[in-house]
């Protein structure tokens, strides 16, 4: 039928294709063994296993599904606890160095007292225990370049190199960016922020740094002795405002750098909005309370006439997941941030 | 037990999830009880995979549902039609209709940029409007075997299936999202009796699965996070050396990724008792272009050639025709990649080099030169260049455009000096370029040892596989690079 020797892209002849099992080596097994043996490997691989099988079902969007796999994962963990076969993981975590808050929830917000700001838990209060704005900006030069450090979730993924990128240009601006997947304020059991700028910023040193989190914070606190506080209620909007209060006072060191905690945008789904309209209230009103931190509203820079919008000035600035900004709405975001940037240190004269 | 974070981003039903694990269990149990009669295992295997695919979006289990009746309409049709003149026209609307759904939901935007790009410079406003169009993980994928099968009943190579296996064909789950693209001739003769649950091939499929675990979270996620993406993002904070390893570990970390995802989408049918085609055979092991393509992505390339480039006229036109053919072939190759120039200049690089390669084949023909001797010195200069032109498509296949591209290109070649780089992540590209040079049959002698176990000590060290994944392997797993293709 075809030309053997016009085939020059591959080896396999269609009629006769190379076909996985054919060439299996080693004998064949019944299903029910190999149910079994699935059977036996799942059980024990959560069994020695069971922190991580209890963090993989709470990083799980809320739904049926994380009640149900939670259900399952908290009393193997129980279990795996009481038959220490927990002990070789964790370990091995110690050892990596790994963060391990696993029944500790909330301990990473307790940082000492002179890092504590007091923070009214009413987003309105917190004005009248806001600290007096300390302006130590300078204008940054090639032979003195302002040192940046840009954090945060995935919505930083791509803003943040090219911030550095477009900050690098002008020969006045160094710096590096670092995004922690899948994290937030609200899950400290996946990534205790505050213990990770500290970490950040004794590595970097940055003079100021920029972060953005918040798009896996639509989701209620699991406290101390497991008690939920679900998300959008008076308590979790206290308590956001207080984990983010100490998480800038951790970037900030008592005002020793400057911090700009960019606010969520609009999201497409009318839940999300809602709550991400919570985050920011308590990110500006937390931002007032810590010496040094600039809030960055960019609330309507993605809305129309205060509605979601896909499209900003015909450009397609969102992802698919109507939370995210693609790379336009990256670049967007990028510009004002720059711009920010260059009115407070001066980069562009 | 990987798990794949997100800030809420619905993902598909991946593989290494836990949710996968649950539902895979449910489903071979399942898929076995009902295996000895066909009339209610197809239903539930073709629900189960609707299932699957319906994790990422409801709405697309629509799109394949239209496709596959589309396509068994058109495939019943052309069997049917005798007469040249309708023969022709069906084949035309059935390739038509299903390029029009992959242009449609993958291509609109690509090519609105284009369009708005070009009116753009000369003052005018595009006559297009702007739409989000959103692009159902594995269209490219399901079209191409879709397309194969209607081309096929087209040619009389095969005759329509029965609609139920045709829809199974075209939805079973282990291909569904990132291929292998399997053949209608290859899978459906499968469906024609019920698979042998007393003959699994089982150790396989488990060695295949977890190789595919560790190469994904062990090797393709931890180089990505820790130095490919880093570098891509911003070369210009890299020196010179970092760069190009970056580049290197680019390498290694897409054909760990995508090698990964078919081997453990061969191992899950095989537990399921179906055989895929191989879609990989150490690519990085070839000592040409040519030969690469006979190694990478294999199921692609024999798709690309059996209805691209045979039909496009092959060598069969003379000298200039098959460059042109093998030119054309690439660059729509590349397109297939994604909407965007870079796959259009990777595949035009893997084109050229191709067009090359011949045209030196055919040079030393015209001169009456003998080919040359195999030695190993040759063999290894073969590959070494292969191996680094293939590096540098992949530049403009990873890089965010083709300024980027040249950006870390000419990172590369500034010598800037900077820190040195991780042992560890040296080792992972050794690692990485070194598994390519295993004997196809490295791990018979274990999968051999294993097979002879009970099933509790062979359960124990697939447990241990699985926690030592887990425990080494990145900690935040990225999604498969081919699923957005």
């Amino acid at each position: 039928m075809t030309d053997v020797s016009a085939r020059p892209l591959a080896v396999t002849d269609p009629d006769e294709p190379a076909l996985a099992g054919s060439m299996a080596p080693g004998r064949t097994l019944p299903a029910g063994h190999v149910l079994v043996v699935m059977v036996v490997a799942f059980a024990l691989s959560a069994l020695f296993n069971s922190q991580r099988f209890v963090h993989a079902a709470e990083t799980m969007p809320l739904g049926w599904q994380r009640t149900a796999l939670l259900g399952v994962a908290r009393p193997v963990d129980s279990l795996a606890r009481f038959l220490h076969t927990d002990r070789p993981r964790r370990r091995v975590d110690q050892a990596l160095g790994r963060i391990a808050h696993d029944s500790d929830n909330g301990g990473a917000f307790e940082p000492p007292t002179s890092v504590l700001p007091t923070v009214s838990p009413s987003p309105g209060a917190s004005a009248s225990a806001s600290p007096e704005p300390v302006a130590t900006f300078r204008d940054a030069t090639a032979a003195a370049p302002l040192t940046l450090f840009v954090t945060g979730d995935s919505m930083i993924e791509f803003m943040g190199p090219r911030l550095i990128k477009r900050g690098e240009e002008t020969k006045a601006l160094t710096g590096s960016s670092e995004v922690k997947y899948g994290t937030g304020l609200v899950r400290d059991d996946v990534l205790a922020w505050p213990d990770q700028a500290r970490r950040q910023m004794a590595k970097h040193r940055p003079e100021a740094v920029i972060v953005m989190m918040g798009g896996n914070d639509g989701q209620g606190f699991t406290l101390r002795g497991g008690r939920v506080v679900r998300e959008g209620t008076p308590e979790w909007k206290a308590e956001y405002q207080r984990r983010a209060a100490i998480t800038m006072a951790a970037f900030g060191e008592n005002g020793t750098r400057h911090v700009y905690w960019v606010g969520m945008p609009i999201a497409k789904s009318d839940r999300l909005t809602a709550i991400y309209r919570e985050i920011n209230a308590a990110l500006a009103a937390a931002a007032a309370s810590v010496p040094r931190v600039t809030y960055v509203d960019i609330w309507d820079d993605f809305a129309s006439d205060g509605r979601y919008t896909d499209f900003v000035g015909g450009e397609l600035v969102r992802a698919r997941d109507g939370i995210h900004l693609n790379r336009e709405g990256s670049t967007r975001l990028m510009h004002k941030l720059f711009a920010i940037l260059d009115e407070d240190w001066k980069l562009t004269t | 037990m990987a798990s794949f974070s997100g800030p809420g981003r619905c993902g598909p039903l991946i593989f290494p999830t836990i949710q996968f694990a649950v539902f895979f269990v449910a489903v071979f149990t399942v898929s076995w009880l009902l295996m000895p009669r066909p009339a209610l295992w197809k239903p539930f295997i073709l629900l189960a995979s609707y299932v699957f695919y319906g994790y990422t979006d409801a709405r697309f289990v629509a799109l394949l549902f239209g496709s596959t009746v589309f396509n068994q309409v058109m495939a019943e049709a052309l069997h049917r039609a005798r007469a040249p003149g309708p023969r022709k026209a069906l084949t035309v609307l059935a390739v038509g209709g299903n390029l029009a759904a992959l242009g449609w939901f993958k291509y609109y935007n690509f090519f609105l940029d284009s369009v708005t790009d070009l009116f753009g410079k000369v003052g005018l406003t595009p006559p297009l409007p702007l739409l989000q169009v959103a692009l159902p993980v594995g269209i490219s994928f399901f079209t191409f075997q879709a397309l194969s099968y209607v081309i096929d009943v087209e040619r009389r190579a095969i005759e329509p299936a029965k609609p139920i296996d045709f829809a199974v064909y075209l939805a079973f789950f282990p291909h569904l999202v990132a291929g292998p693209i399997v053949r209608a001739s290859e899978f459906i003769p499968q469906l024609k009796a019920p698979r042998d649950p007393r003959r699994i091939q089982a150790t396989r499929a488990f060695f295949l699965i977890v190789g595919g675990l560790i190469k994904k979270a062990v090797i393709a996620d931890f180089l990505a996070t820790h130095l490919v993406d880093a570098v891509f993002d911003n070369p210009g904070q890299h020196s010179s050396l970092e760069v190009l390893v970056g580049v290197y570990a680019y390498a290694v970390q897409i054909f760990c990724d995508f090698s990964a995802y078919s081997e453990m989408a061969i191992g899950i049918a095989l537990l399921l008792g179906f055989r895929f085609p191989e879609n990989f055979n150490s690519p990085y092991a070839a000592v040409s272009l040519q030969d690469f393509w006979r190694r990478w992505h294999m199921s692609l390339s024999r798709w690309l050639r059996d209805y691209l480039y045979i039909p496009l006229g092959g060598n069969r036109g003379g000298r200039f025709f098959t460059y042109r053919n093998l030119m054309l072939t690439m660059l729509l190759g590349g397109l297939w990649h994604g909407a965007a120039w870079n796959f259009v200049i990777w595949g035009a690089i893997h084109g050229a080099g191709l067009a090359v390669e011949r045209l030196a084949a055919d040079r030393r023909h015209a001169l009456g030169h003998a080919t040359p001797r195999d030695t190993v010195l040759r063999r290894v200069g073969g590959r070494l260049l292969t191996f680094h032109v293939v590096c540098f498509a992949w530049v403009f296949f990873r890089a965010d455009g083709f300024g980027a591209a040249l950006e870390v290109l000419g990172r590369i070649v500034a010598f800037a000096s900077g820190p040195g780089i991780a042992v560890n992540l040296l080792l992972l590209v050794a690692v990485g370029i070194a598994i390519q040079y295993l004997p196809k049959d490295a791990t018979a002698r274990l999968q051999h040892g294993f097979s002879k176990l009970s099933p509790g000590a062979q359960g124990a060290l697939l447990a241990a596989s699985l926690v030592a994944v887990s425990t080494f392997g990145n900690q935040e797993v990225a999604a498969f690079i081919y699923f957005q293709f």
